[in-house]
């Protein structure tokens, strides 16, 4: 398995990166949990201290790393700032050995600017996790309190995106879901891709093989690896966001951040016409990573 | 007595909110387009669109308009490329004023903020939690509107009370417009990929200057409030380290803000206002259909917040 760069000079940054719904958020409390190591569970709304991690798309992390303020600027002077941000955050942090971990839901690309948005030189590598995506439209349509055909639609369209001026995230352009997968599966730096529905299956298995992959040490502590998959089980971050709220909760979601989970989902809630449109868009890429083309069953 | 903490000579013009501030002759800062550096030789710290240095601070803004703050008392600019006046007035009363501000041994909050005659009530947040339309929204409630963006607070007269100071004009998303209540002036920037514009609220204070009474903290989420029915509103009264590390989140240009003050006598003029002033966290859901009653809630807050008879519990916006 080829292994990410080791943490040196300003080279330190992990990327978590995702499509949305895709078992990001997950897998950060999946790494929180292994890092800290604790006996108890780290909450759903401490993953940020646990780890020191960043949200790659947050106004208040650009606006307090950049000095100014994102809101003052077109989304493309922003956009094209974030690499020099992002290398600053990185040379500042004082952390020797673990990388810093920076979440995302954008497309691999470069900015209005011509640079990369994800720079090769700050970069260890990245976790990219990928779901079939009919799953990730019925968990999208109950995140985003939209039916099921608006969120076929946006897995389908190139210029799909979400932030961006006004909003409280930095816009983040998606592609389309095999435009965003493609993407990242060519970047040119040390990628290790997961499917969600692997991670489901073995967890331990392959929580393990991404700290190995990001040269975590502990990477093959069987029992810190159990213990890391026990205090993020599912449940357990149910019962969490029930007891004290969520705070990435969709802003119009009437339904839990930790809905459901499972695999599966797309085709028990899509129609017959909204699988075939997923599968005709994306059916080249689904069946590279495995999964069904069959538009029944 | 003089209505400003200092004065400007500017060669171009500040905007309408700003003009009390403006003097011709034998102002206190003297801003003027001229020759601004790249970089500072050897600074003390940096950021990415910043540099200080001896008492200078070098801002570079990603549209072009580059400025040089010295000594508190000098402001010298440079335009690059496509950088228009707009861009030139939203940078200097924003990111430069601050800088300038701090250089001066003054407070800067970044908040929006209203009147009720001498009493100032400041609105902070994250960014894009809805201060300035807030603000503005209770500016159509009897709130007359103060300040956006930049609040400036003599720090070095917190021990009697916290003095502070307003000079831009209100700016908000088109999308908040009507929200608001308050009617388009026109837009920010010289480009049209900016979208937020200037807006005119139903009342602005005529004054420049207030007692700062109440900060009001706007949040979306409240860990522990899993109600998840997006309606409900929760108040707490901040107190302690909550508080200060509250307003600390707040100053204004924060990293260069530090560089220029200094970590401990920022931390010390936080305290100092922290003492003086009630804080309040109001977390509500950031729903249009639901802002008005969040603005009736922060009106009947302020209420409150006057007549000291604050009562922290949850309620439920209809």
């Amino acid at each position: 398995m080829t292994r990410a760069h080791p943490v040196s000079g300003q080279r330190r940054i992990a990327w978590l990166a995702s499509y949305p719904r895709s078992g990001n958020t997950w897998t950060r409390l999946l790494l929180a949990n292994f890092l800290s190591a604790a006996a108890e569970p780290v909450g759903v709304n401490d993953i940020g201290s646990a780890m020191f991690s960043a949200l790659y798309h947050g106004r208040p992390w650009f606006d307090s790393v950049a000095g100014i303020s994102s809101s003052d600027c077109t989304e493309d002077e922003a956009e094209s700032l974030r690499p020099a941000v992002v290398r600053f955050w990185a040379q500042e942090a004082k952390r020797e050995e673990t990388p810093l971990f920076c979440k995302s839901h954008e497309a691999y690309r470069d900015t209005p600017a011509g640079e990369p948005l994800f720079p090769d030189d700050v970069t260890v590598g990245a976790v990219y996790l990928v779901r079939n995506p009919l799953d990730v439209a019925v968990s999208w349509a109950f995140y985003l309190d939209e039916g099921f055909s608006h969120s076929v639609a946006y897995l389908n369209a190139r210029t799909s995106r979400i932030g961006g001026a006004g909003s409280q995230e930095l816009r983040q352009r998606l592609f389309d879901w095999s435009g965003h997968v493609e993407s990242w599966t060519g970047a040119p730096f040390p990628v290790l891709t997961v499917r969600y529905e692997d991670l489901l299956a073995d967890t331990v298995g392959w929580l393990g093989k991404i700290a190995s992959f990001l040269r975590l040490d502990g990477a093959s502590d069987h029992r810190r690896l159990e213990q890391a998959v026990a205090h993020s089980a599912f449940a357990r971050l149910q019962e969490n966001e029930d007891r004290e709220g969520f705070h990435m909760r969709g802003r119009y979601s009437r339904t839990p951040f930790f809905r459901s989970g499972v695999a599966g989902d797309g085709r028990r809630h899509l129609s017959a016409a909204q699988v075939r449109d997923v599968l005709a868009a994306h059916g080249a890429t689904m069946a590279r990573f495995g999964y069904s083309c069959r538009a029944t069953g | 007595m003089q209505q400003t903490p200092f004065t400007i000579d500017a060669d171009f013009d500040l905007s309408e909110a700003a003009a009390p501030w403006s003097r011709a002759h034998g102002a206190d800062v003297a801003v003027r387009r001229g020759a601004v550096p790249l970089s500072l030789p050897r600074p003390e710290s940096r950021g990415v669109a910043w540099q200080h240095a001896a008492g200078r601070t070098l801002i570079l803004t990603p549209c072009g308009v580059r400025f040089l703050v010295e000594g508190g008392s000098t402001i010298r600019y440079a335009l690059d490329g496509c950088a228009s006046l707009a861009d030139l007035r939203l940078f200097f009363l924003g990111t430069a004023l601050s800088v300038l501000t701090a250089q001066r041994g003054l407070l800067p909050l970044k908040a929006s903020a209203v009147a009720n005659g001498e009493d100032v009530h400041a609105l902070v947040g994250m960014p894009m939690r809805g201060k300035s339309a807030s603000a503005a929204a209770l500016a159509a409630r009897g709130y007359p509107f103060f300040a956006d963006d930049l609040l400036i607070l003599d720090a070095k007269g917190l021990d009697a009370e916290a003095r502070c100071y307003r000079c831009d004009d209100l700016k908000v998303w088109p999308q908040a417009l009507a929200l608001a209540d308050c009617e388009s002036l026109g837009p920010v920037r010289g480009t049209s990929k900016y979208r937020k514009l200037y807006a005119m609220p139903r009342q602005r204070a005529a004054r420049v200057s207030g007692r700062l009474r109440t900060i009001v903290y706007l949040a979306s989420f409240k860990k522990g409030d899993a109600s998840g029915d997006r309606h409900s509103t929760h108040l707490e009264r901040l107190s302690g380290r909550k508080k200060v590390e509250t307003v600390m989140t707040t100053i204004h240009s924060r990293p260069i803000t530090i560089a220029v003050v200094g970590r401990l006598p920022l931390f010390q003029w936080v305290m100092a206002l922290s003492r003086r002033v009630e804080m309040l966290g109001l977390t509500r859901p950031e729903i249009p259909t639901v802002f008005g009653a969040g603005v009736n809630r922060i009106a009947a807050l302020l209420s409150a917040a006057e007549s000291g008879t604050v009562q922290t519990r949850k309620g439920t916006a209809p």
